[in-house]
């Protein structure tokens, strides 16, 4: 009798048409995109879930900054780096760097970012920028950046990719789409920023504690110049990998997209927005200072330092990037003449005396002051590597982007956010391109001459910062880059400038060098050694290979050339 | 089949089978990156599996001997026809059409003899051998040692298990016997504890087996079966998958013997016992492998199977 009643009732529950089919606590799309929702806090968290994504910068590639895989500097690893691979060659389109390798995670962060722009319409954001208009805009738009921003890391690698639009696939989508041309890429992502930049939360932000991580107006501007830059360089603009070849670049050169680039850059040093920060050396530690555009935020700690900080301290550290001599070689005296100049007073027995002070906030080198102690690099120092300790192959460590640790003993939480986009690259953006079209202006001039001021190098008795006069183009051209190099050191700017310049492989031909300090009684003794011995396959190493899945799934996609 | 004859003294069983799974859950081949997402498992792939199975029994008696004996065997094969495979440039690396579960490695060719032999023939990239290394076929011939010189090295032979179980039994006297086997197995030998010993303390410490005895020494370099000792970290080349580490793992085993004696009905009946059996068994008395550094039915990692020897009196009142 029990069985039976027991049985009915089963039976009964059993056939209920409202049983639960999905879960009901699972969040799906119309929890997030929630048309009831005013506040649209879904929709601001998966937003902020975006801007996760983005790359995270410093010691991001195997343990070790991108630029060490440059000629800038090489890893304080022994053996075999995720940067010395990247630096010899040694990846192939099925046996890739894992760092270094984008395209699936920024796939990803695209595909969120259609996402949002398909979706966030349907949310009735009550709260309201400061011009009036409803903040779902500005999200809106926030989210386009950082998909531009994704693609453009994926067409600097690459060249031309496949351009997905704002269609998100599903399972059954053909997802086979070919690769655009690299002139359709470029004008996709200029025509993004374009259509954003109105939308966007106008600099200096409102509320900078709640909103400075946020994409603004500024952001966009500088975007749009760099792409243009780089879209004008040699690699992409008259000297293609592949001639014909629309996926590489430009098919044939063409000046006028030197103009369009020093137009984007004049655009945004126009609106008067951002202005050099005085103190160099506190960009990077001080949080929404004047000179900073865009950022990916991190958290309070001592990654930087006790990764690439010295070895030898009681405070320990890792020692990871190692500049070399040539980086050092490029920094100018402090009357800002090149050391190779014999009025320069450069003294290659006291070779750190006298310097760009650029030289000393960006490298520790033997001497300098760290920890409350002078730093030991010379053979048998104490802060130099011996054994299979990893330290300092080339007596130099890195300083940029460490806190002030001079005179202390101990080192305590920095502020550490990763700086894509600042100031100094825009005017340096744009001091390049108006070279490029008009020769060397006053204004290229007066770019040079305020980021030295800057720097704290001696203006001189002519008021020029040891700039020659009346340069012509190709001397500014060689200038200007080496301002770029030292002003944007270990940035993530090196690699990618020697590749579109065209000069990697006169770069990566010749060995790199390290010092060889010995110390003789009180005097010390400097000589040149190699240190690392890159390697580089032109043409085609200047593009990354599409990964091997990729090619062989995607019937519609060609291998970049030479892979 | 069931088949019974000659007045139930001769039995045969058998059984045919050639089953087609479909629908089994595999991720696409074209799983695209480009979609940003990752792609569920579907119902896409298709395995065949295929075999017999066959048992006779034969029971007989001579007046007071009975006897019975029973021999079976299965066979069986399988292969993959659809696991949405994309292109493969080279016809070595596909796994459509082969068997299920088919390994894939490196195909093994020998030791090097010398350093000089060792620099000028292909190698994984980022690795120098030096002489005692395992050479392995580039099969390509690009130069390198890769996915794309991988091979399958597993059996392409169908699996056969077998087994004879006998027994006969006269005037009280009881003897069985169960006999099982497997054949055209393999065993991949990935064990480096006991394949190559000293894996502790940086590769210096730690129990060496036997078969290391054979290893690579410029001495012994005709005869030798193992690769060279190393006691650095570079010893991942010769762990590599590979043919090399590819056993036979057939096997026979005298499962179970038994021989009992009961005690006649006579005694039994004065003593007023019901029965009173006295009985010896074995299990697992004998065991022939052709590779017997490890258990053949276990393999390595767990505890072997133990040979177990019983003697006893079973009394019933």
């Amino acid at each position: 009798m029990m069985i039976l009643l027991a049985g009915c009732l089963i039976f009964l529950v059993a056939c209920r048409k409202d049983y639960e089919a999905i879960p009901l606590e699972k969040v799906t799309i119309e929890y997030v995109f929630d048309k009831d929702d005013s506040l649209g806090t879904y929709a601001n968290k998966f937003l902020n879930s975006i801007y996760s994504k983005l790359p995270e910068g410093y010691n991001r590639v195997g343990g070790d900054l991108l630029d060490a895989a440059s000629d800038d500097a090489i890893s304080g690893l022994s053996g075999t780096s995720a940067v010395s691979q990247l630096a010899t060659g040694a990846f192939t389109s099925y046996a890739t760097i894992a760092d270094e390798t984008p395209w699936g995670n920024a796939y990803a962060a695209i595909r969120a970012a259609s996402i949002f722009v398909s979706n966030i319409d349907v949310s009735p954001v009550k709260e309201k920028l400061p011009n009036g208009s409803s903040i779902r805009y500005a999200w809106k738009a926030e989210a386009r950046f950082i998909r531009a921003l994704f693609y453009f890391e994926l067409l600097k690698r690459y060249g031309g990719i496949p351009l997905m639009g704002d269609k998100v696939r599903e399972l059954g989508d053909d997802v086979q789409v070919p690769r655009s041309s690299f002139a359709d890429c470029v004008q996709y992502i200029v025509g993004e920023c374009d259509a954003i930049k109105d939308s966007l939360r106008p600099n200096p932000v409102v509320a900078p504690e709640l909103n400075s991580h946020r994409v603004t107006r500024g952001a966009a501007l500088a975007l749009k110049a760099r792409v243009l830059l780089y879209a004008a360089s040699p690699l992409f603009n008259g000297q293609n990998i592949e001639a014909g070849n629309v996926l590489t670049g430009y098919t044939s050169y063409d000046k006028e997209r030197w103009k369009l680039a020093a137009d984007a850059a004049r655009e945004l040093i126009s609106e008067n927005t951002f202005a050099l920060l005085p103190d160099f050396k506190h960009i990077f530690t001080t949080q929404n200072n004047s000179e900073v555009i865009f950022f990916r935020q991190g958290s309070n700690n001592t990654t930087i330092e006790t990764t690439n900080g010295p070895i030898g301290f009681a405070q320990v550290a890792r020692g990871r990037t190692n500049p070399t001599q040539e980086l050092i070689d490029a920094f100018p005296t402090d009357a800002g003449l090149p050391i190779t100049d014999p009025l320069s007073g450069y003294n290659s027995n006291d070779p750190y005396a006298h310097r760009d002070p650029r030289l000393a906030m960006s490298v520790l080198y033997n001497g300098a002051r760290w920890l409350n102690t002078e730093i030991q690099t010379f053979q048998g120092g104490q802060h130099i590597a011996s054994g299979a300790e990893p330290g300092t192959k080339t007596a130099y460590y890195m300083r940029k982007f460490m806190g002030d640790f001079e005179n202390a003993v101990q080192y305590s939480n920095v502020s550490r956010d990763w700086i894509m986009f600042r100031y100094a690259e825009v005017l340096l953006n744009f001091a390049e391109a108006e070279n490029e079209y008009s020769g060397p202006t006053a204004a290229v001039y007066q770019v040079l001459k305020d980021l030295r001021a800057r720097a704290g190098v001696a203006a001189g008795d002519n008021g020029m910062y040891g700039l020659k006069e009346g340069m012509s183009t190709a001397e500014m051209r060689n200038t200007i880059r080496n301002e770029r190099r030292i002003e944007l050191a270990f940035e993530e700017h090196r690699f990618w400038d020697i590749r579109r310049w065209k000069i990697a492989e006169q770069v990566y031909g010749r060995p790199l060098h390290g010092m060889n300090i010995l110390k003789e009684g009180a005097a010390f003794s400097y000589s040149i050694g190699e240190v690392f011995k890159p390697v580089f396959a032109a043409p085609r190493m200047y593009l990354y290979p599409i990964p091997y899945d990729e090619v062989v799934k995607n019937d519609n996609i060609r291998q970049n050339p030479g892979w | 089949m069931d088949v019974s004859l000659f007045d139930n003294q001769l039995q045969i069983t058998g059984d045919y089978y050639r089953d087609r799974y479909a629908d089994l859950l595999q991720i696409r081949g074209k799983s695209i990156a480009l979609s940003g997402a990752s792609y569920p498992p579907e119902n896409i792939g298709v395995n065949l599996y295929y075999g017999g199975e066959l048992t006779i029994t034969y029971q007989g008696r001579v007046s007071d001997l009975n006897y019975f004996i029973t021999a079976n065997g299965s066979i069986e094969q399988s292969k993959v026809l659809f696991m949405d495979e994309q292109r493969r440039d080279y016809e070595w690396n596909k796994r459509t059409g082969l068997p299920v579960g088919m390994r894939f490695g490196y195909i093994a060719d020998g030791f090097f003899g010398s350093a000089e032999e060792a620099a000028g023939s292909a190698t994984i990239a980022g690795y120098t051998p030096i002489a005692g290394d395992i050479k392995y076929k580039d099969l390509n011939g690009d130069g390198t040692i890769n996915q794309f010189d991988e091979a399958p090295i597993g059996s392409f032979k169908p699996r056969i298990y077998y087994g004879v179980s006998a027994g006969l039994s006269w005037k009280g006297f009881e003897v069985s016997a169960l006999l099982q086997g497997v054949a055209n197995r393999i065993n991949y030998v990935s064990n480096f504890t006991t394949e190559m010993g000293f894996q502790f303390m940086n590769f210096t410490y730690g129990q060496a087996y036997e078969q290391i005895t054979g290893r690579w020494t410029p001495e012994t370099a005709a005869t030798a079966t193992y690769p060279r000792l190393t006691a650095d970290a570079n010893h991942n080349y010769n762990k590599a998958g590979s043919s090399f580490w590819v056993r036979n793992g057939s096997y026979f085993r005298l499962k179970n013997l038994s021989i009992a004696y009961n005690l006649p009905y006579a005694w039994m009946h004065r003593l007023r016992l019901g029965s009173v059996k006295v009985f010896a068994n074995a299990q697992n008395l004998f065991t022939h492998a052709a590779y017997d550094f490890v258990d053949p039915e276990v393999g390595v990692g767990a505890y072997p199977i133990q040979r177990v020897l019983n003697t006893g009196i079973n009394i019933k009142f």
